[in-house]
Order: C-alpha cells, then sequence, then structure tokens
C-alpha cells in the first residue's frame, strides 16, 4: 500500500472520529442544559425553602426575645467556667448594669466578699452533680453599691460539646428585709419575755420581804391585847397574806422557769424512793379526808437513775396535791412504769390518777395555763392561784416530757407524762431495799371535823390541831359532813356557817337528826360580828361559836372548854428545834423573818446563792470602766439580798458604797469599800453552802417528824 | 473502555511502528467502531483485547510486554492532563497509595462509567510497599508500566518483584522495595 492511500486512510478516520465527537458533544451539551435546568429548578426551590426558614427563624428569635426582655427576671446564660456569655436587659433594670458590664465577667465578681465562696460552691455543686435544677438565695453588689437579693434557679444544659448555665434569678430584697425584721422582731420580743419573767422573779423576790414582815408582824399583833373587831381585821389581814404568799412562790417558779435560769440538776436518784416519799407525805397530809394515797410502783426495773430529782419532786407534788385537792373522796394513785429501756436509758411513765370530780373536755387544755381554772366556780369553791398546772407543765417539758389527761367530768382524773433517763453505772451496786412503812392512823381517840370551804382557813385550824397533837378529818362543805358523821364518830366539829353545796346551818340541822354525831359538839365558825347570826347557831343546835379570824389562844380555849378529857394533851409544843444556825449569821433575824419555815429559808439562801455572783460580776464591771452612775444603782439593788441571808453588815456596807457613789466620791475609795465588801463574801459563801445544805436537811428531818 | 485509552494506543503504535501498522491491525480486528475512535467517547474492551492482540502477531513482541510499553507511555499523557494529583503527592509512595483512595474517587467523578481497577495499598516499612492489584481485565503489565514510570517521575529508585495471586492474573501482588 503506498504511502497517499495510507494516509488517506487516517484521514478519513480522523474525520470520521471528528464527527463522532461532534455528535458525542451535542449530546453531553444538551445533557448539560438539562442537567442545569434541573439545578437551576432544584437551586429555586432551595432558596424558597431557606427564605421560609428564615423568616420563620426570625419569628421564633424575636418571640424569644419578646419574653425574655420583658421578663420580670434576669435571665442569663454563664459558661462551665462561670463567665456570663448572655444577659437579659432586666439586670440593668434592676442592679443598674448594661449587658457590657456584665458579659466576659465571672459571677464572683458581682458577689459581696462574706457570699463568694457559698455561690461558687453551690455552681460547683450544680456543674459536677448533675443537678436537675438548684435554687439559692445570696445578695449582689448592685453598680450604685447596694446590696440585693436575688433568689435564683440555675440549670446546667449541653450546648454543643460544651456545657453552660441557664439562670433565672428574681429580685427578692423586700422578702430578705421582711424575714430578717421578723427574726429581729422574734428577738426582741423573746428578750422582752425574758425580761418580764426577770422582773417579775426579781420583784417577787422583793415583795417576800416585806409580806414577811407582815405575817410576822401580825402574828404579834396578834398577841397583844386587842378588841375582837381588830381580831377580826387581823385575821383578814393574815389570810390574805397567806394567799398572797402562795402566789408569790407559784409566780417565782414560774418566772424562773420562763427566764430560762431553771436548769435540770442531773443526779443519781430512786424514783421507788421518790415515790414512796411524795406518797408518805401525802398520807400524813391526808389524815383527815376520806381519800386513800396509794402508789404502784412496777417492781420490774431498776429505779436508779439520772436524772433531776428535785424537779421530778415538785412536778408530782403539783399533780397529787391538784388530785386531793378536786378528790372529795375515793383514792388517788401514783403509778411509775418503765415503757422500754436499752444498755444506756430507759423511759418511765409518771401517772397520778384521782377519783375527783374530773375536767370537762373542752377545759382540758385551759387548765394549763397560767391564771386559768376550768371555771370560775372552780375557783370560787376550791381558791388556787390557777399556776400550779402551768408550772407543773413547763416543768415536764423543761425535762423533755408532755403531760397528758384523761379525764371526764365526774369520773375522775388521770395526768400522765413519759421521760427518758440515762442509766447510773452504780446503780447495781447501790441498790438497797427502800421500804417505808406505812402510816398507821391512831384511832385512840376520836378526830375532830373541820367543816370549812376556804383552804387558807382550813390550811391555818388543821396545822395548829397538827401542832397540839389531834388528829382530825376535813369536809369541804356541809353534805361532805353530812357523809362523814355517818361513818365517824366526832368529838369536836368546826362548822363554817357559809358554805357552797350545804351551809352550816342545815348540816347542822342534819346532823342532829340521827347517827353518831347527834350529841357532838359542833362550834360554829363565822365571820360574822352580827350577835343575831351568833344566836341563830345556837338556836340550831350548836353548841358555842368562834368568830373569825381567831388567834392559836382562842382556838385553844374552845378546845380545852369542850374536850376536858384531853386537856392534858392540848398544850402547846415548844417549837421544834432542829439545829443551830451558823453563828457567822445573824440568826435572830433569820429566825425573826423566816419563822421555822427551813424550806422558804432554803429557797432564799438557793436563790441569793444564784443570783450574787452575777451581780458582783455587773458591779466589777461597772468599777472596771469607773461608771459611778451604775455603781450606785447596782450596790443600791442588791443591798437588801445580805440582810435576807443573814449578814446585815454587808448590806449595811453596801448601802455605804451606795451612798458613796451618789456622793460621787473617788473612784479608789469605791473600789476599795467594794473590795472589802467582796473579801467578807467570798468567805461567807462557803458558810451560806453549808447552811443551804443544813436547811435542807433540817426540813427533811421535819417532814419526818411529823409524819 | 475510555476513549482516550484508543487514542492513545494507537497513537503510541504509530509512533513506534507508523500508521500502516495502525491500518494494519485495525483491517485485521473485527471492531464495532470501524477503528474509529475519539477521546470522548467510549468503547467495548473487547476491541482493545483485539487490537493487542493482532499488534502482538504483527511485532512478535509479548502481550506483556506491548502492555508495559503502553502504561509508561501512557503515564506521561496522565502527567500532562492530570499534574495536580502528582503535585498532591510528594513522594512514589504517596503517589501509589493515593491511587485507590484518591485518584480513582475522582475520576469516577469525571467519568461515572469508567471501569478501573482496585490497587490496595500496604506500607511494609517506611522503604516497602505493598499493592495487590484486582481487575477483571488482567492489566497487570500495564499498571507495572505505570508504576516504573512514577518511580521514574518521583527520582526514585526501587526493585518491582510482581507475583500472580490468582493463576489467570485477575489478581496481582506488586512488592515495591526502593533501594537504600
Amino acid at each position: 500500500m503506498d504511502q497517499v492511500t495510507i494516509l488517506q486512510k487516517k484521514l478519513e478516520r480522523a474525520i470520521l472520529a471528528r464527527k463522532q465527537a461532534e455528535l458525542i458533544l451535542e449530546e453531553k451539551a444538551l445533557e448539560l442544559y438539562n442537567t442545569n435546568l434541573e439545578l437551576k429548578q432544584l437551586n429555586e426551590s432551595l432558596e424558597l425553602q431557606i427564605n421560609n426558614r428564615t423568616v420563620q427563624l426570625k419569628e421564633s428569635e424575636s418571640k424569644y426575645r419578646l419574653i425574655v426582655e420583658n421578663a420580670t427576671e434576669i435571665i442569663f446564660n454563664m459558661d462551665e467556667k462561670g463567665y456570663f456569655t448572655y444577659v437579659n436587659s432586666v439586670a440593668e433594670k434592676l442592679l443598674g448594669y448594661r449587658e457590657n458590664d456584665i458579659i466576659g465577667n465571672h459571677f464572683t465578681d458581682f458577689i459581696p466578699i462574706d457570699f463568694k465562696k457559698k455561690v461558687y460552691d453551690f455552681y460547683l455543686k450544680v456543674r459536677d452533680e448533675n443537678e436537675e435544677e438548684s435554687y439559692l438565695q445570696f445578695p449582689v453588689k448592685a453598680k450604685s453599691g447596694e446590696i440585693r437579693w436575688l433568689g435564683q434557679n440555675v440549670k446546667l444544659i449541653k450546648d454543643g460539646e460544651g456545657k453552660q448555665f441557664f439562670a433565672i434569678a428574681r429580685e427578692i430584697t423586700p422578702l430578705i428585709h421582711s424575714q430578717n425584721e421578723l427574726v429581729k422582731a422574734r428577738e426582741v420580743a423573746e428578750k422582752a419575755q425574758q425580761a418580764e419573767s426577770l422582773f417579775l422573779a426579781n420583784m417577787s423576790h422583793e415583795i417576800r420581804t416585806p409580806l414577811n414582815a407582815i405575817v410576822g408582824m401580825s402574828h404579834l399583833l396578834g398577841d397583844t391585847n386587842i378588841s375582837k373587831e381588830q381580831e377580826e381585821m387581823l385575821d383578814i389581814l393574815q389570810n390574805s397574806s397567806t394567799v398572797l404568799q402562795e402566789l408569790i412562790s407559784d409566780i417565782l417558779d414560774i418566772s424562773k422557769i420562763d427566764a430560762g435560769k431553771l436548769e435540770q440538776n442531773i443526779k443519781e436518784i430512786d424514783l421507788k424512793a421518790l415515790v414512796l416519799n411524795i406518797t408518805r407525805t401525802f398520807q400524813v397530809k391526808l389524815d383527815n379526808k376520806p381519800v386513800h394515797v396509794q402508789c404502784d410502783i412496777d417492781g420490774n426495773f431498776d429505779t436508779y437513775l439520772l436524772g433531776d430529782g428535785s424537779m421530778i419532786n415538785q412536778i408530782l407534788i403539783n399533780l397529787v396535791g391538784n388530785s386531793i385537792k378536786f378528790t372529795n373522796d375515793g383514792f388517788i394513785n401514783i403509778r411509775i412504769k418503765e415503757l422500754k429501756s436499752d444498755d444506756t436509758s430507759q423511759k418511765v411513765r409518771f401517772e397520778v390518777e384521782d377519783t375527783g370530780i374530773g375536767i370537762a373536755k373542752e377545759k382540758i387544755a385551759l387548765i394549763f395555763q397560767e391564771f386559768k381554772q376550768a371555771s370560775s366556780e372552780i375557783k370560787d369553791s376550791y381558791g388556787g392561784t390557777g399556776l400550779g398546772l402551768a408550772i407543773t407543765k413547763k416543768l415536764i417539758t423543761l425535762l423533755g416530757g408532755k403531760i397528758q389527761v384523761e379525764s371526764e367530768l365526774g369520773n375522775g382524773t388521770k395526768m400522765y407524762f413519759d421521760l427518758d433517763f440515762q442509766n447510773t453505772n452504780k446503780a447495781i451496786l447501790n441498790k438497797k431495799e427502800h421500804e417505808l412503812k406505812a402510816i398507821e392512823f391512831s384511832t385512840k381517840n376520836n378526830p375532830i371535823l373541820v367543816v370549812e370551804d376556804n383552804l387558807i382557813n382550813q390550811k391555818y385550824i388543821t396545822s395548829l390541831l397538827k401542832k397540839w397533837n389531834l388528829k382530825y378529818l376535813i369536809a369541804d362543805n356541809g353534805q361532805i359532813a353530812i357523809d362523814l358523821c355517818n361513818q365517824y364518830k366526832f368529838e369536836l366539829i368546826f362548822m363554817d356557817l357559809q358554805m357552797p353545796v350545804m351551809n352550816g346551818f342545815e348540816a347542822t340541822t342534819e346532823i342532829r337528826k340521827s347517827g353518831l354525831n347527834i350529841d357532838s359538839t359542833i362550834i360554829a365558825l363565822t365571820a360574822s360580828t352580827l350577835l343575831t347570826k351568833k344566836n341563830k347557831a345556837l338556836e340550831n343546835g350548836m353548841n358555842d361559836f368562834l368568830s373569825k379570824p381567831f388567834n392559836p389562844n382562842q382556838l385553844h380555849k374552845i378546845l380545852t372548854e369542850y374536850l376536858k378529857t384531853h386537856a392534858a394533851t392540848l398544850e402547846v409544843s415548844a417549837a421544834t428545834e432542829v439545829g443551830e444556825i451558823n453563828e457567822a449569821l445573824d440568826a435572830k433575824y433569820l429566825k425573826e423573818v423566816y419563822e421555822d419555815d427551813y424550806e422558804y429559808m432554803a429557797d432564799m439562801f438557793d436563790t441569793f446563792l444564784k443570783i450574787t455572783p452575777d451581780e458582783f460580776v455587773n458591779l466589777h464591771d461597772a468599777l472596771d470602766i469607773a461608771d459611778v452612775k451604775q455603781i450606785g444603782a447596782v450596790a443600791h439593788k442588791i443591798k437588801p439580798t445580805f440582810q435576807m441571808v443573814g449578814i446585815p453588815n454587808l448590806t449595811d456596807q453596801m448601802g455605804k458604797l451606795e451612798k458613796a457613789a451618789k456622793a460621787n466620791e473617788d473612784i479608789h475609795k469605791l473600789r476599795k469599800i467594794e473590795s472589802d465588801i467582796y473579801k467578807s463574801y467570798i468567805s461567807l459563801k462557803p458558810i451560806l453552802i453549808q447552811q443551804l445544805e443544813n436547811f435542807n436537811s433540817w426540813n427533811t428531818q421535819l417532814v419526818t417528824q411529823n409524819a | 473502555m475510555k476513549g482516550i485509552v484508543f487514542t492513545e494506543f494507537l497513537e503510541m503504535v504509530e509512533e513506534e511502528f507508523g500508521y500502516e501498522m495502525v491500518d494494519n491491525i485495525i483491517n485485521r480486528s473485527d471492531l464495532p467502531s470501524g477503528g474509529v475512535y475519539t477521546a470522548i467517547g467510549t468503547y467495548a474492551f473487547s476491541e482493545m483485547g483485539m487490537l493487542l492482540h493482532n499488534l502482538s502477531v504483527d511485532t512478535k513482541l509479548s502481550m506483556s510486554q506491548l502492555l508495559n510499553t503502553f502504561g509508561k507511555y501512557l503515564f506521561h499523557t496522565f502527567v500532562k492532563n492530570y499534574p495536580g494529583f502528582f503535585e498532591a503527592a510528594p513522594t512514589a509512595f504517596k503517589f501509589l497509595e493515593s491511587i485507590e483512595d484518591y485518584i480513582h474517587v475522582e475520576v469516577k467523578k469525571l467519568y461515572p462509567d469508567a471501569e478501573l481497577p482496585s490497587f490496595e495499598t500496604k506500607l511494609i516499612s517506611h522503604n516497602q510497599l505493598e499493592m495487590i492489584y484486582k481487575s477483571e481485565r488482567r492489566m497487570a503489565d500495564f499498571a507495572e508500566g505505570l508504576i516504573e514510570k512514577t518511580l521514574e517521575h518521583y527520582g526514585e529508585s526501587a526493585s518491582i518483584n510482581k507475583k500472580n495471586i490468582t493463576e489467570n492474573g485477575t489478581e496481582v501482588k506488586f512488592l515495591i522495595t526502593k533501594a537504600a
């Protein structure tokens, strides 16, 4: 084949290839055109979608912004480290900070220094412990420097790879302020209440001294030659003083508790002995009332415990005393039993149950309120200050218990409470039998019946009868007297004329009709000065009358006259001497003021020993800063207390200090006087403590002797 | 098979043996395309097989030798037309490793109907690379020519050990060891 032919063939193929390529390219161009068309449509559709989405986003964002910016709360975001990333405009309204002041700053920059750690720890906890949502109240510094309180809810939210805090905070400054004010107000109120109690305690204390003088002097006055009329006046004076004394003693107790001055004195005690003692004491006191006082001690538990024996004693005495007051016949039962125990502690239930008049359900809450009794009739018929049960309740609360009452009107009353005690290790070692013999009532002579509704009069007449070793029973009204007269033969009956339920005239008429006491001597007790009334008594079958108020001699005279056969037993016994008062103390003065009431003396000494150290602290403080006015005031205040414990010369010296202070004398001189007083006081203190113990033991001896 | 392979092949035959040889192998082969090729067209692989066979008969050169030579020839076209692929890889090994996961992926984007072999690579050590060629076209010799040219392009010298994994050559292992 020649070269030309070959080239021709090559050319032919090249032309064909070009045509083929053109064809392919045309196809490709068309394809490209169509693809472009599709792309364009796709693009348009995408753009439309984007536009729609953008509009939606804008709407939702502006809605969100509207909510956030118009909220009343501060809404903010912080990154994981605590730097602000967003805050709404409320921050500026509430705190004065612009967005720029906050964003990028750390939250602790806005917290007062005292709270930084607390708030920091809170956020740390929210971040690291995955708390769902947390609330915290804390103060922030406003731009003006003011402190504002915020209450804030915070939540940790996941934000892409990181986390951030989302928080809503509300201003609570007024709330916090009112809270603080409430706390302050409560403190003020509590202080005021304490001050009131303290004032009452001090006042009661101060009132006792002159009152003692009234009691003492009226006794002395009774021994002088006075007219019948004066005697009656004196009697009223004495009765009123006794009521006042009881009232003050109760107020003193209650104010001591309220002022928080009463603290538990935990010692090893034997509950069994304690209850037996109370039972015995009341059995003695009750000799003349047809009521049986008994105790019921669960024998299966260890009654040696650690506790405040004197408080429990006072509680039980109050409860039993209360029961006796409202029980005319039947029994009073003091019961202790163990509720549960473990190795270290015991729970004990104390119960006092009586067969008395009972309490209406709706009055139960009332009887524990101060100066409240179940009804005004109760006050008229039974007397009392209305403080006894209030004191009891407070004491039980102080010991960690709660008084409970089960009662029905006319069906007796049961009061009980539970206390927890620690065991004493020595309990087992010290255990010994505390058997107390039951008190026997000698029936050799027939007893005397005292029919009298007034408790003070009852107490007055029976304490004299007791002193003269005469047995007696008490009836609170004429009806009870008749009941008793049907059961017992009485040697002599003292009959009050005006009494509730049944008066003395009716009772006498009834007694004279038939029965054991048809011939018994009946002496009318009357406060009336009218002769007609006295004659009426005689007409009604009474043998004689005794005008109230009467003195011990007058009573003695009547008794001597009508109990001829027993004249020998009626000699007035000498005052019981139990021990000598320490010679460093003014015994004469003490006896004059307190007579032989060692319990009363103990109370006064105890109070003196408790309050005086604090008063000396006050005095020393005033001396240290040379506050002459205050020195005078404190000296004046404590001056009389020394006399009351038989140290009259310290009262005089304190008077000197007071005078010197008021004359504005040199501070060195004041210090010298005080230093002498203080030295004497310190040297006398052990003697006073010893004397207090003696009084307590003498008092116990007397109670035992009388029993 | 892409038209460019045919046009390049025939160009090589013309350069080496003259257009008479081109005309000769076209005439002796039963080609549906009639031996008219354009770089942008697509033609049956069997046409290439027949052209190669007839060339081998006429030149007395083996098929594998011809394929190897064609590989080397085509390499220049690749360098000229697609310099980006070579610039992207700093060394021959890097380039060879990029064929399967980069170059062939890009080629597929450009020519969705292209039928490409697979090249699995494994770097045995810093100077030794294993390549496994897999294709029903059994053109490992063509690939070898390309590899040799690649090493040359990067100025690297290496020995190439070629071993059939399947007897018919659909899977072939190349062990390329660079001179120390």
